[in-house]
């Protein structure tokens, strides 16, 4: 009886589970592109005051543990930055997706004062006065180095930042199964609603939503949202809804970092988007399942790139 | 006019250049069905991907939940598909203007789909949290009061309705009182708190029903990039056409210059005919010109010449006017030309209705007609008659007094060569006025005369070579003391094979025209010379003017007569009357010459001619010999007598000798005594032989 009755809610969690899809394998890539993009990441020269690289802000699960990131001339950001893992997959970048792709997201921190702080020439420069870039650029792209190139080059890189083999994707692949607990979980999580807004394979990045579309969230001024874009009372709050993959890792939460912990997500969640009230058993469910998001490190992040 | 080549190199050209122009369009008109047919596959891929788009919002609104990846992807893809076309001939183009223009109209549409479907992104999830909430979160108002719950329920049935009928109008609010909820009892703090949610819930739903419910028509329902699909599939469909039909233009402009360039070469084809039709007609005109003789409009010689080779049993009869050239010199050659031009037709009228006849003008006062299938006699006959016709008729010139008379000749011949056996025909009746008419026959034939003449030929050669001229001698005897004055040298040809004497009649004028003459005078006077010498009696020799007038000859005989002076003085050179001088002053000179050396000089055959006495005295003749004809009979004729008489005076008068030729008997003798010629030659006395 346990059985058929397990078997029946796994084809029925099945089914429904295409609304998560699995992290895809990295695809082949250009070996000598993504070291070069690689390099360029963790290059601190192209900033202001050369303290500045990418790798600075997107280090930690691709993202940094703090509230709010350090810039050049050690200035503030604004925002807490989001993760560069499978960022790809997002269909917007930014929080207020700004940015159409990941090449064109590379402009915001470049120039930015308070992020790099530099401008499309002083990469250029940088690039052209070192004797080893010129080569290398030589060899990859058969070209002298451009400003286009140099983005060319580390989006290629960031391309490979994905975290395959989740417990959860593995379950969906029927390579490994979850826990009472982590299927409890799951089914909370599309029943309340919270799949609405998270689903996909970045499990969220595919629409832009309100942060308190139920109940009315707090408004920063000058806050990096929808808003800051259109100029539209409307837009207030509206964000890219950010992945929850590999969200275990990824501590301080939200666009103003206002949560640290995934029990407090959850119920700030709960509460601003869904109007309603968990039981703490469910919370706890949501959480299990929050954590089989993790994935593994890109190998092109932990090794060389080879 | 333009050269052959150059017109066939135009044409050529032109035959290349329309197959160029025609392959061209062709290609052309293919590229521009098959542009459209790829530009209408592109719109039809663009509509294909936007109603995936339309199924994922549907069953995005439809289910629970509902993943967005497949939104994006379906947005990316018609982002993909909008971005070749506009990298297509669309926009690469100017022949696409509307379709160009609607597409951007659609583009622009779809951007307004893509921000209402953000917006829908945002409504659908909230809307459908919400009504989640309402319906499933009653279990945590059991404690409501029967008639609250009641209410409750039946806004949220409400609620509900409007939800499933997907109709009310944007600017309706939701029909909704949800007052009462303020004043409901609760009992405890979860009662509060999910009252407030429902509360908050309620006022969500009622506030974003309608804009959510309007917002899912506009992206389903009224959908303006759908509305713009179908303009735009027109759009380039008529556009094509419009394209298509622009090629029309050439393709009719192709087939008027291919009809063009088919006329023309129609045209050259008839002018070639044409051309080819003219040159047959000079062909045959100059053909006729060539065949044809002008003066008379008769067939000529060159027709005469092709006719004659058709029939094997060909007659032809030759016609010659006879000495026309005199009637020429007599009356001038337009009136010889009108006579030859009558002739003509009287002769072709004549032979008109004698079937198998043609008649051929064959030279210049000459005319043949072929007949086929007659006989010798039966062309004899008509031969004759129309010789009479032609005599009998008389030519009346305008212009002129007198007609003039001809006379014709005929000469037939029924074999090959027909006009040279025709002519020796005609020949043979020349001197003979008699006949008028006569057949060729084997014995006209000269080519037995010509061989005769050939071995005639040979054997002077021989003679002269070998020294088989021989002189023979006949003695003049003195009439008074019948005593031999002196000899006749004859020139004789010894023929070995038949040990005889060939005469010189057979000889001589064949000597001239075989130039061997000076050769035998040469030999004459050699012989004669020696004949002095060796017999010591005066000779007399035969010279004809054609000796004295020949250079060699003449000097010859001055040196000979000079290396010889003795016997100069018994020479005789005797020279025939009867030849013409040419040249007399010569003549006399040489003359006086001989005769300065002591030699007589003697005319020989006087009498038989005009007897030109004057001439004797010029030339200081000595001796006169009367011609032999003269003699023969004059013991029988007294006219000859009376002639010879009165030469004899004459000669007696001028101190010349005489001499009677052809003595052949005693009477003839007895006459010539009494007449007083001085000396006598003849068979009686002796025949010519060889001197002892």
């Amino acid at each position: 009886m346990n059985k058929t009755i397990a078997l029946f809610l796994l084809f029925t969690t099945l089914l429904s589970a295409e609304i998560i899809t699995p992290i895809p394998d990295v695809k082949p890539f250009d070996k000598a592109k993504v070291a070069l993009g690689k390099k360029l990441f963790f290059d601190t020269n192209f900033s202001k005051d050369r303290t500045v690289s990418c790798a600075s802000c997107h280090s930690d699960f691709g993202t940094d543990r703090r509230a709010l990131s350090i810039g050049v001339e050690n200035k503030k950001g604004i925002i807490h930055s989001s993760t560069v893992f499978n960022a790809v997959n997002n269909y917007k970048q930014f929080y207020n997706g700004r940015a159409a792709n990941l090449n064109e997201q590379i402009d915001g921190p470049i120039h930015t004062d308070y992020e790099m702080g530099i401008s499309d020439q002083d990469v250029e420069n940088n690039l052209n006065t070192s004797k080893e870039y010129k080569a290398t650029f030589k060899k990859v792209y058969n070209q002298v180095p451009s400003y286009k190139l140099f983005k060319d080059a580390i989006v290629a890189f960031e391309e490979t930042l994905l975290t395959p083999n989740s417990r959860f994707d593995r379950f969906l692949k029927g390579e490994d199964s979850l826990t009472q607990l982590e299927k409890d979980g799951f089914n909370s999580f599309k029943e309340h609603g919270c799949a609405a807004c998270h689903n996909g394979v970045n499990v969220g990045g595919n629409s832009m939503q309100m942060i308190g579309s139920v109940i009315e969230y707090p408004y920063i001024e000058g806050q990096q949202d929808l808003y800051a874009l259109t100029k539209k009372e409307m837009d207030k709050n509206v964000f890219r809804v950010p992945s929850l993959r590999n969200i275990n890792k990824t501590a301080p939460y939200f666009h103003d970092a206002s949560a640290s912990t995934l029990e407090e997500v959850v119920i700030k969640m709960s509460y601003y988007n869904l109007g309603t009230i968990l039981e703490d058993k469910e919370t706890e469910a949501i959480i299990a399942f929050l954590k089989t998001l993790d994935g593994d490190i890109p190998k092109t992040w932990s090794e060389d790139v080879k | 006019m333009l050269s052959k080549w150059f017109k066939v190199l135009l044409v050529v050209l032109a035959l290349i250049s329309v197959t160029f122009w025609v392959l061209n369009y062709k290609q052309k008109s293919q590229r521009v069905q098959d542009t459209g047919y790829e530009l209408y596959a592109m719109i039809e891929e663009l509509k294909v991907k936007h109603h995936e788009l339309n199924d994922a919002i549907l069953k995005s609104a439809l289910y629970r939940i509902y993943n967005n990846d497949i939104i994006t992807q379906d947005i990316k893809n018609i982002d993909d598909q909008t971005e070749l076309l506009q990298k297509s001939e669309i926009y690469t183009t100017a022949e696409y203007p509307k379709t160009k223009e609607f597409l951007n109209t659609l583009i622009f549409d779809q951007k307004e789909y893509n921000d209402n479907i953000e917006l829908f992104k945002r409504e659908n999830g909230k809307i459908k949290n919400s009504f989640s909430f309402i319906t499933s979160s009653l279990e945590h108002l059991s404690n409501l009061k029967k008639k609250d719950s009641q209410k409750l329920l039946n806004i949220i049935s409400h609620l509900t309705t409007i939800k499933s009928s997907m109709e009310i109008d944007a600017n309706d609010d939701v029909e909704i009182n949800i007052d009462f909820l303020n004043e409901i009892e609760t009992v405890g703090e979860n009662d509060k708190m999910y009252v407030n949610l429902y509360k908050t819930h309620i006022n969500l739903l009622k506030k974003s029903l309608p804009s959510y419910m309007h917002l899912i028509n506009k992206i389903i329902k009224d959908d303006a990039v759908e509305n713009d699909f179908t303009i735009l599939i027109n759009a380039i469909k008529s556009e094509n056409l419009t394209v298509l039909s622009k090629l029309d233009f050439e393709y009719y402009a192709i087939l008027v210059f291919s009809l063009l360039t088919l006329l023309i070469i129609v045209y050259y084809i008839f002018l070639s005919e044409s051309e080819r039709q003219r040159i047959i007609k000079l062909q045959e005109s100059y053909k006729e010109s060539v065949t044809t003789d002008f003066l008379t409009g008769l067939k000529n010689r060159n027709a005469y010449l092709e006719a004659i080779e058709k029939n094997k049993s060909s007659v032809i009869i030759l016609f010659d006017i006879t000495d026309f050239s005199s009637i020429n010199n007599l009356y001038g050659i337009e009136i010889g030309d009108f006579v030859l031009k009558n002739l003509g037709e009287k002769l072709k009228s004549n032979i008109e209705c004698i079937k198998d006849t043609d008649i051929f003008k064959v030279g210049a006062d000459q005319f043949a007609i072929i007949m086929v299938g007659y006989t010798l006699e039966e062309a004899y006959i008509i031969a004759a008659n129309i010789v009479e016709v032609a005599e009998r008729s008389n030519y009346k010139y305008d212009g002129l007094e007198q007609e003039i008379s001809i006379q014709l000749q005929a000469g037939i011949s029924a074999a090959k060569p027909f006009l040279i056996n025709a002519m020796l025909a005609l020949k043979s009746i020349s001197k003979d006025y008699s006949e008028k008419v006569a057949i060729f026959d084997d014995s006209l034939n000269n080519k037995q005369e010509i061989q005769k003449n050939i071995d005639m030929i040979k054997k002077i050669k021989y003679a002269i070579n070998n020294d088989n001229i021989t002189m023979l001698f006949q003695p003049l005897v003195n009439l008074k003391t019948k005593e031999v004055a002196k000899h006749e040298a004859l020139v004789r040809i010894k023929d070995e094979d038949e040990d005889k004497y060939i005469s010189p009649f057979f000889f001589l004028e064949l000597s001239k025209k075989a130039k061997l003459y000076s050769q035998i005078t040469h030999e004459v006077i050699v012989k004669s010379i020696q004949a002095v010498i060796e017999n010591n009696v005066p000779i007399s020799l035969n010279l004809s003017i054609d000796d004295i007038m020949h250079k060699g000859t003449h000097n010859f005989i001055l040196t000979t007569l000079q290396n010889n002076p003795d016997i100069a003085k018994k020479l005789t050179f005797e020279l025939l009357e009867s030849e013409e001088i040419k040249d007399f002053p010569a003549l006399k000179e040489f003359i006086q010459k001989v005769k300065s050396f002591g030699v007589l000089i003697a005319i020989d055959d006087f009498g038989s001619g005009y007897s030109n006495y004057n001439y004797l005295l010029e030339l200081d003749v000595d001796i006169l010999k009367i011609d032999g004809s003269l003699i023969k009979n004059i013991d029988k004729s007294e006219n000859n007598q009376l002639v010879v008489k009165s030469i004899v005076e004459f000669a007696k008068l001028a101190d010349i000798k005489t001499v009677a030729e052809f003595v052949s008997s005693a009477e003839i003798e007895k006459v010539i005594t009494e007449l007083g010629i001085d000396y006598g030659q003849g068979y009686y006395y002796s025949e010519p032989k060889l001197l002892t």
